[in-house]
């Protein structure tokens, strides 16, 4: 059985870990809401963007209707996965992982060699031992740092010129949609062929210089703001679960305190009794002398 | 006219104007009320709004969309 210092000093290193789950998890939430109010601001941005995407119609375009189409055959898709840089978030990084781990095996199947783009340390050092030949992985380094939309678009012209190049015939983003704290999924989606809305409308609209330019002109937003709100919700996803895991964190090491507190007493007092007795029996012993 | 500019981060301006001038990719463009509905691209350059009552809102953009319908002038800008 421990001694009584041991204990303590047991319990001493179990209630700094306390303090430090407790403040990232406060830490976690104010991030949290930061992410939330961002992706929530740029709503109004993307909305727009659906609606001019939405006025092209496949019959104005002379040469970039492969954006809308796609290619007939993929042979290279590229996917752009979002996790996080920094653990202590659960399984937010393994789930992802694990659904992304999938998807590969699924082209892998189909004969689709596979890039993949991911941001977040923690999702290449989980990916990058479990890929064959065919499918190679890249780390977006420091996508989280500065201004989060410039990068998101840096990384959408970057794929949107091998899409050009014929370097890869469909770009998808493997992603943690945030629902609500308790609900999130991993989901995947497409970037390219472009997701949009047929408009039954009949104006007719000019495209200045033409609908091919304009298109291409707004490529790299509309695939921009895509990458930008995917990984806002990313964030928001990976913070949720960092809060619920160092909720846990904390719980857990208030039972561990409650418990090795109670031992603590109990041995405290026993030692005390014992002393006790020890007087009153060297006492006694003096006495009957 | 109805304007609403937009950044990806937030809104940037939003309300009535009798005339807009945008600097489109083939040279400066001034926007009336009940123009025809038109897409265009812009360049860098700086974009004016000039309110009803005179006063003027600029801003300088660095590239962007432009879509004009309904009597509604939507810009979308870096």
């Amino acid at each position: 059985m421990a001694n009584l210092k041991e204990l303590r000093i047991k319990i001493g290193g179990i209630r700094a870990i306390r303090k430090v789950t407790a403040a990232m998890k406060l830490v976690a939430g104010v991030k949290l809401r930061k992410a939330e109010q961002r992706a929530l601001a740029s709503k109004p941005y993307a909305n727009e963007l659906k609606k001019i995407l939405a006025t092209i119609k496949r019959e104005n375009l002379a040469k970039s209707y492969e954006l809308f189409d796609g290619r007939e055959s993929v042979k290279n898709e590229t996917l752009i996965a979002f996790a996080s840089d920094k653990g202590f978030c659960g399984n937010f990084n393994y789930l992802l992982s694990k659904k992304l781990k999938e998807i590969v095996a699924e082209r892998r199947a189909l004969g689709i060699k596979v890039e993949i783009l991911c941001v977040g340390n923690k999702l290449y050092q989980l990916l990058r031992h479990s890929l064959s030949e065919n499918e190679s992985a890249e780390l977006v380094t420091e996508f989280y740092k500065g201004e989060i939309f410039s990068n998101a678009k840096l990384l959408a012209e970057r794929v949107a010129s091998e899409f050009r190049e014929g370097k890869s015939d469909k770009i998808s983003l493997v992603r943690t949609r945030y629902h609500s704290a308790m609900r999130m999924a991993v989901e995947e989606e497409s970037l390219i062929p472009l997701k949009r809305e047929e408009n039954n409308d009949v104006t007719e609209t000019i495209f200045e210089p033409s609908a091919d330019e304009v298109l291409e002109n707004l490529l790299p937003y509309n695939l921009g703001i895509q990458i930008y709100q995917a990984a806002l919700e990313s964030m928001a996803s990976e913070q949720s679960s960092r809060m619920r895991s160092m909720d846990n964190a904390t719980r857990n090491a208030d039972e561990m305190l409650g418990d090795l507190t109670i031992r603590y007493n109990r041995m405290r007092q026993y030692g005390i009794t014992q002393e006790l007795t020890e007087v009153v029996a060297g006492a006694d012993a003096i006495a009957n002398d | 006219m109805k304007v609403k500019i937009f950044r990806a981060e937030e809104v940037v301006y939003e309300g009535e104007a009798a005339k807009v001038t945008v600097p489109a990719q083939n040279g400066e463009m001034t926007i009336l009320p009940h123009h025809i509905s038109i897409v265009t691209n812009l360049q860098r350059g700086r974009l004016i709004v000039h309110k009803e009552n005179g006063e003027k809102f600029q801003t300088e953009i660095g590239g962007g969309v432009c879509s004009f319908s309904d009597d509604c002038l939507s810009v979308l800008v870096e």
